[in-house]
């Protein structure tokens, strides 16, 4: 073959995208030539694969079904009256004030500190004696 | 050609009756399992139409190129969860010798039909030697002559990535391609 065409590797690369980027392919009526025979060759292999209208049809049928079953599955979760009572559930929780119900559990901790506290104090108040000699008291305590 | 997804489920039944063959093919040669491909296959249009019913004032451009892009991503979705199998099923090194020697082996005349079956079948078998990639962008071609830049759309990919893929299952594929191609005057 004459240097200046393209090699059959080269012919072929261009069939599959990836020939060379010369033009060549353009300018030369002999490649051009070339390039329809190996597109008709291509076809005509690629054409060999046999699928039978039995398979295809039954193939559609398939599909046709599993459509059918699908849209009957969601036709049933709106019919039946769960999918009303999930709703409800979960509207409830998602309603519920979390943060709302922390800061109660919060609150309340600190109320009942508070209460201690204020006892503490009190009885500190009341006391004639500081708090911290009442121990004392039971070391002098008669039995 | 662009078609509202509303019309297309109208005469959905017959679309998938224009369409079944080639994604089927499709599936069949990325997955090369009939069965799995069968189920690739209704898997992809039953995406279509679940597609088409949530949105059905959208337009597609062409619903031929859509079908194949969800024919290529079901078909590498099964594949990737199917990774370990494809390993083990992945020719080694070895067996791609043989597959190659296989393919140089006999050059029979070009020009029957028996030869371009036993080609096709050797081609089939000689995609595993490809990765997913690679496979999905030399069947577009052998198969459906995409151009590259529609193959780059299908598989998102820029034209650049795809003929990189190209190039490598082409040299990967070289001896059975002289073989399918034959000796040119
Ligand atoms: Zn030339």
């Amino acid at each position: 073959m004459n240097g200046n065409h393209w090699t059959n590797d080269e012919v072929v690369d261009h069939l599959y995208g990836v020939g060379p980027e010369d033009g060549h392919e353009r300018e030369c009526a002999e490649c051009q030539w070339r390039i329809v025979e190996l597109q008709a060759r291509r076809e005509a292999a690629a054409s060999g694969d046999a699928v039978t209208a039995g398979f295809l049809r039954s193939q559609r049928l398939a599909i046709a079904g599993r459509i059918e079953a699908r849209r009957m599955e969601l036709q049933a979760w709106w019919r039946t009256p769960v999918w009303v009572a999930v709703m409800a559930a979960l509207a409830l929780v998602l309603s519920a004030p979390r943060p709302a119900r922390e800061a109660t559990v919060a609150g309340g901790l600190n109320l009942a500190q508070d209460a201690e506290m204020y006892l503490e104090i009190y009885q500190s108040i009341s006391s004639e004696e500081p708090r911290a000699l009442a121990p004392m008291h039971g070391l002098f305590e008669e039995q | 050609m662009p078609q509202a997804a509303a019309d297309l489920l109208r005469e959905f039944d017959s679309w998938v009756g224009r369409e079944q063959k080639r994604v089927y093919l499709l599936c069949l040669r990325m997955l090369q399992e009939a069965e799995e491909a069968d189920m690739a296959a209704q898997d992809c249009f039953l995406k279509a139409h679940r597609a088409l019913t949530a949105k059905q004032n959208i337009e597609l451009d062409d619903p031929s190129k859509w079908i194949t892009r969800i024919a290529v991503n079901t078909c590498l979705d099964r594949l990737r969860s199917r990774s370990w199998k494809l390993w083990r099923r992945r020719p080694s090194h070895e067996d791609e010798a043989v597959i190659l020697a296989n393919a140089a082996e006999e050059s029979p005349c070009a020009e029957s039909q028996a030869f371009a079956q036993q080609i096709s079948a050797r081609l089939e078998a000689a995609l595993a030697m490809l990765s997913e990639r690679q496979r999905a962008v030399f069947l577009l071609r052998h198969y459906e002559d995409r151009k590259l830049e529609e193959i780059a759309e299908i598989l998102d990919l820029d034209v650049g990535t795809v003929k990189a893929h190209m190039a490598r299952a082409v040299a990967k594929l070289r001896l059975l391609l002289r073989d399918l191609y034959g000796e040119l005057r």
